[in-house]
């Protein structure tokens, strides 16, 4: 008897719920109503199912409960009865399955309209690329990866040079026309979801994964991760901007363009791993033939990197990883018009030459566009201050400003205290400290935390003005 | 009485069905061994499986098509799987003698039957400090991590057949009902070693086509 | 086997210990299981605090809470559900129910036990490695799994991988066990369509575990050479930390393949054994046969094999060829008949019952509609398109945690209260069990059935806090805070349960040999709790099927299985 009452009063608590309960589904902002449609047949469906089966056992365990002087029926079974009961729930599953694969048909097929955007995920933050005149994203690949060219984009394609990149986390989108999110991941997997946009799609490393949608009302948005990605996950923040098409494109224009941000962006850090091979090169001995100065002991380094060159034999080849490779381990093999065969053959792992090829890459044509051009730093990068950059590389994923401990220490009084090591010393947190654990972060952890944190990717001056924002904490 | 006509009998109106008494022995452990080789044959399978679509990714390497690629010179392996087939050979001749009540003979056989299939451990432990020693580790490449991989589990159920050898072996005098399992047990990682074999030589069409065939293809 | 093979032993340590005895080792499993239970549930608790009253406790960092919900998830799923129900009910009943001196190989099932039991030790080591257990989410994706980043990347995920394939060879000694013992071991007369449903869901489990283990034991080996040799299996080219790493050209879709191809076949490999045991509680207590035997059985073998097909239903959003959405949606949705099928005849038996509102019978009951609750949620997360919005949403958590969490978590209640009497001799106490009922039952309903709309709102799950989401209203932290109390209550309800364990076998009324008056083997045992050979002089016959109850033209409301006569007098 108690059973029937509690399950009655569960079903009806939970219907009251549903009309009642304020947590609904955020209001829609894209084209996709028609999720919205197929998600309340099958609620409708589900609920009439739930109801009834519940409100059927209430009345049979007060209907048929316990008396001694009765016998319970004697029935095997009921095939009729079963063949209906089948027929009907299938009927039920296809009035849901069949709009639901109609629906996602439109979500799998991109309309032809439809502009492509690159996201880009990141233990844990976002960034976006957008294809220039050409409407053509360049290649892109992990091992171009470096402080210049954190988007990895291959920088011999043609394509690429004109791609504009956006590496702060907001995200500006036209209203009214479809757009493809092309997905891809640096590290490991993340989920690119807009709520009110209703869809969602992992990003993959290795790989790009595709969603679409329209934005229908101008507005601003969330984007959330909503794959486990490591530690920052929960704070791995972005948002989303949709204004109408003229704004857009204003705002689009601003963006500096790959080639742009190549030379822009120029820092003096280089990559972990050009900085690996900038050791391996002192230590070897390259530097005293090589260096970044025409020598006559061999080629200078500057510039090599996708350079052409002439060879003894008047054959040419352009200077790229393979070409460089092999020069390092043979180096008799290929002899450049103009110099010696006196080049000794070095023991070097396939990693370090490997690191010394970045530092060729990194280092060389670095100097080489720096001399070449001049500087043009775009403005709204430089105009950013600290707080915002802190906001935009996803700094505050891990680090509060308010003292609350997140996945590493909080900023708020951190300028100028004493902080003790995992490693037992202790350091005074002055500028020299900070700057080096934004580039250097795992090579003095604070004890207590995990050295969980990617090393920045941020011009010398972006590093400054952050430090500058650390100090007023 | 097929499965499909004991599925579908009405327990409720069936007068007494009789079941054989007791099931000897031998048929138990032959039953636990069918079940004990389809887990084994879904675990390498599952295995190929992921060979076969890993296959279909752009950074594969074949592992014989030209000098120079690790399982190029097969020597070494063909010698090794000439032990496994006289491994497998003298099991059965073991439990044909089983079933002739010639317990001498098949004596021999399990012996030397467990000392070919210790050969052959031996000799595929060879062959991997071989590749070894050409700097053929087992990252090298997608394809060669697999080899390690398929070669050691190979060897790994080898190994624990050969536990059940030696009980075999101890228990000969009192119940030769192991012979036969053994038997069985060695043909099937023969058969099972062919098929790895055979996977791992063979050239990337062939796996682009059996990719295709299951609808594994990118 | 003849009784002469089955001496009793003698020592404390070869009886209670060394046990070769299927009853001895059911118990061994159980109680191991239950004890890692209890810290899962430790750790689900305090998951619960930080979600519920965020930044209160200082000592539940982000790297903490991430660890606990890895390891909350992979103890209940693997190491207490999947143990207890074969392990545990499986290793105790197959071989009561089917007529059975013990498992046709009683030493390699008593390996299987200790297999098992150090599976568990190097899963509890991890807590104590540097870097702590992994925190990678009970579905262990690379790359994440084994990069730095995630907690417990190098010591924690190692053993993870290396308990979890000591487990599954465990699983499978178990499994060769359970499975040759139902098909060859069966006492005369027993025939398939004899059996209990409760030994069809176990059987069927038991080949769904053998099949399925291996995906996970394939992809569990090879990230461990990813993670220890740098191998390339699930690991693309990855700039982790700022720094490129060797890896290039893996796929981590593979691996999800791989886990779902174990991870879903999992869900029913739990499912089955409670559908079958939930078939015989309810026609027990209902005094009833179960409706449509015949149908069941069906259902159970059809989903068994369904449940093969439907595993990239959790990948609708993992960025793999989105066509696969298609058949997989299909698939998935078909299940839900057979699956349907089975709820309708579980009610259609109370139906003209005379029904015993017993503890056992309560927990089916409970079952009964939390299990259709997280059957109906089902429907829309196997709709790929509606599912687009809810996958990794609350919605998810919620929608798992009634079907496979507190829905088998009942009915294994159900099943204690309802076996105890048999293993022990002793009846558990009716109040305290009713007691646990009700907060356990209306506890976990108020738990997750409002967790559902905080999916349907947007809320993400595997969050560690939710601070400064504008999205995300004020009065879902109320909403949040109010599931924590419930979550609380509920778990200190099962103390009441474990005292009731402990209490009732020193204090409990003495049971009988057969107090609710059922009618498969197990109850009609010479002794109770049954001794070593289970069946003194002689092994039962069966001569009907395990349902006759209330039949037509005898005095008796039940008739045993081995009770000669004919059926329908």
């Amino acid at each position: 008897m108690a059973f029937a009452v509690v399950l009655v009063i569960l079903v009806l608590g939970s219907v009251l719920f549903h009309f009642l309960s304020p947590w609904n589904m955020t209001p829609l902002a894209s084209n996709w109503g028609s999720i919205d449609v197929t998600m309340l047949i099958t609620l409708v469906i589900t609920a009439v199912v739930f109801i009834a089966v519940n409100f059927f056992i209430a009345y049979a365990v007060i209907k048929f409960r316990h008396t001694p002087e009765r016998k319970a029926e004697y029935e095997p079974e009921n095939k009729k009865l079963e063949w209906w009961l089948t027929l009907g729930t299938s009927v039920g599953i296809i009035a849901m399955l069949a709009p639901g694969l109609i629906v996602y048909a439109d979500f799998v097929n991109v309309p032809d309209d439809a502009h492509q955007i690159e996201v880009v995920g990141q233990q844990w933050s976002w960034s976006f690329r957008f294809p220039g005149q050409d409407g053509q994203l360049g290649k892109s690949a992990i091992e171009h990866i470096s402080t210049d060219n954190s988007f990895g984009v291959d920088p011999l394609d043609e394509a690429g040079q004109d791609d504009r990149l956006l590496t702060s986390n907001t995200l500006i989108l036209p209203v009214n026309r479809p757009v493809k999110l092309s997905l891809r991941s640096k590290d490991v997997l993340h989920n690119f979801y807009v709520p009110n946009f209703r869809v969602k799609m992992d990003s993959v490393p290795g790989q790009v994964s595709y969603q679409w949608f329209t934005p229908t009302r101008t507005g601003d948005f969330e984007i959330l991760c909503a794959e486990y990605c490591g530690i920052g996950h929960f704070n791995m923040r972005g948002y989303i901007k949709v204004v109408e098409q003229q704004e857009y494109e204003q705002w689009l224009a601003d963006l500096p363009t790959f080639a742009q941000s190549l030379m822009s962006e120029a820092s003096e850090a280089l990559s972990v791993k050009a900085k690996q091979g900038q050791e391996v090169a002192q230590k070897k001995g390259c530097m005293a033939c090589h260096g970044f100065e025409e020598s006559p002991a061999g080629p200078s380094w500057l510039g090599l990197y996708g350079a052409n060159r002439t060879f003894k034999d008047s054959t040419e080849l352009i200077a790229d990883d393979d070409y460089l490779r092999e020069a390092i381990v043979e180096p008799g093999a290929t002899i450049v018009k103009g110099y010696a065969p006196i080049m000794p053959k070095l023991e070097l792992s396939e990693l370090e030459v490997d690191a010394v090829i970045a530092f060729i890459k990194e280092r060389g044509n670095r100097d080489s566009d720096a001399g070449a051009q001049t500087m043009q730093k775009n403005p709204a990068e430089q105009s950013k201050s600290g707080a915002e950059l802190a906001q935009s590389k996803g700094c505050t994923a891990c680090h509060s400003v308010d003292g609350s401990r997140l996945v590493g220490p909080s900023w708020q009084g951190l300028y100028n205290s004493e902080r003790s090591l995992a490693s037992g010393e202790t350091v005074l947190a002055d500028d020299a400290y900070l700057k080096e654990s934004l580039f250097k972060p795992n090579a003095k952890v604070v004890a207590g935390y995990p050295p969980v944190m990617p090393p920045s990717q941020l011009s010398s001056a972006q590093a400054d003005a952050l430090i500058e924002y650390i100090k007023t904490l | 009485m097929s499965l499909f006509h004991s599925l579908t009998e009405k327990p409720w109106l069936q007068g007494n069905v009789v079941l054989p008494e007791q099931k000897s022995p031998e048929r138990v452990r032959r039953s636990a061994l069918k079940v004990l080789l389809s887990v084994i044959s879904v675990l390498f399978l599952l295995f190929f499986v992921a060979f076969l679509m890993r296959s279909q990714y752009p950074d594969w390497r074949p592992l014989a098509e030209e000098p120079g690629q690790p399982l190029y010179y097969q020597g070494q392996l063909w010698l090794n799987t000439l032990y496994l087939v006289l491994s497998s050979f003298c099991f059965h001749w073991a439990s044909v003698a089983v079933k002739r009540n010639s317990l001498k003979a098949s004596q021999v056989g399990i012996l030397v039957g467990g000392l070919f299939a210790a050969a052959f451990i031996g000799g595929q432990l060879i062959f991997w400090q071989q590749l070894q020693e050409q700097g053929f580790f087992v990252n090298h490449s997608p394809a060669l991590s697999f080899f390690y991989l398929f070669t050691g589990l190979h060897i790994a159920h080898l190994v624990g057949g050969i536990i059940a050898w030696t009980m075999a072996l101890f228990s000969l005098r009192t119940d030769q009902s192991r012979v036969a399992l053994c038997a069985t047990y060695w043909h099937y990682l023969l058969v099972l070693w062919g098929v790895l074999f055979a996977l791992l030589v063979s050239k990337p069409e062939t796996y682009d086509a059996i990719a295709a065939f299951c609808g594994l293809g990118q | 086997m003849t009784a002469q093979e089955h001496h009793s032993p003698q020592s404390f340590w070869t009886k209670y210990i060394w046990s070769q005895d299927h009853k001895v080792i059911a118990i061994q499993y159980s109680l191991t299981a239950i004890f890692v239970g209890l810290i899962a549930l430790v750790l689900s608790t305090l998951m619960r605090l930080q979600l519920g009253f965020p930044g209160s406790f200082d000592f539940i960092d982000a790297s903490a809470y991430y660890q606990y919900v890895t390891m909350h998830g992979m103890i209940m799923v693997v190491y207490l559900l999947t143990a207890i129900f074969l392990g545990g009910f499986g290793n105790y009943l197959i071989p009561l129910m089917v007529g059975a001196r013990d498992m046709v190989f009683p030493f390699v099932n008593m390996l299987s036990y200790w297999f098992y039991l150090l599976a568990v030790v190097v899963l509890l080591a991890s807590f104590f490695v540097t870097g702590g257990p992994t925190g990678a989410g009970w579905t262990l994706y690379p790359p994440q799994a084994i990069l730095p980043g995630t907690p417990g990347s190098d010591g924690g995920i190692i053993l993870m991988l290396i308990s979890l394939g000591i487990f599954i060879i465990a699983a499978t000694m178990g499994g060769l066990n359970y499975v040759t013992t139902v098909l060859q071991a069966r006492t005369r007369g027993m025939t398939l369509m004899r059996m209990p449903l409760t030994i069809w869901g176990i059987f069927m489990a038991t080949i769904l575990a053998l099949l399925a283990f291996p995906a996970l034991f394939v992809s569990a080996i090879m990230m461990l050479f990813d993670k220890l040799l740098s191998t390339s299996f699930f690991m693309p080219a990855i700039l982790s930390m700022g720094e490129q790493l060797g890896h290039e050209g893996g796929s981590p879709i593979l691996f999800q393949h791989l886990f779902w191809f174990f991870g879903h076949p999992e869900v029913y490999i739990v499912a089955l054994p409670a559908f079958g045991i939930v078939s015989d509680l309810i026609s027990v207590h209902a005094r009833k046969n179960i409706f449509g035997y015949r149908m069941m059985v069906w259902a159970i073998v059809v989903i068994g094999v369904l449940s093969f097909v439907v595993w990239a239903h959790h990948m609708y959003v993992s960025g793999m060829n989105p066509y696969f959405g298609y058949f997989f949606a299909t698939t998935t949705l078909i299940i839900a008949v057979p699956t349907a099928i089975k709820v309708y005849n579980w009610v259609l038996t109370l139906w003209q019952g005379n029904i015993r509102m017993t503890v056992p019978m309560l927990f089916a009951l409970g079952f009964v509609s939390t299990f259709t609750i997280g059957g109906l949620t089902g429907l829309f997360l196997g709709n790929v398109v509606v599912d687009l919005p809810l996958s990794d949403t609350y919605f998810v958590v919620a929608h798992f945690h009634m079907v496979m969490g507190v829905s088998p978590v009942l009915v294994i209640f159900g099943a204690i209260y309802h076996w105890y009497p048999k293993m022990t001799g002793k009846m558990l106490h009716d109040g305290l069990g009713k007691f646990h009922f009700w907060t356990t039952f209306i506890g976990t309903y108020t738990i997750f059935f409002p967790m559902h709309y905080l999916g349907v709102l947007g809320v993400p799950r595997r969050y560690y806090a939710y601070e400064n989401y504008d999205f995300i209203p004020e009065s879902a932290k109320d909403l949040n805070a109010f599931i924590t109390i419930a979550a609380i209550f509920v778990a200190l309800a099962q103390l009441v349960f474990l005292f009731n364990l402990a209490w009732s076998y020193f204090k409990g009324r003495a049971a009988g040999s057969n107090p609710w008056q059922a009618t498969t083997l197990e109850w009609q045992t010479e002794t109770t709790p049954p001794g070593h050979g289970n069946w003194g002089e002689s092994i039962p016959e069966c001569h009907r099927w395990a349902y006759d109850y209330s039949v037509p033209g005898y005095e008796q409301d039940y008739l045993p299985q081995n009770q000669p006569g004919e059926a329908n007098a």
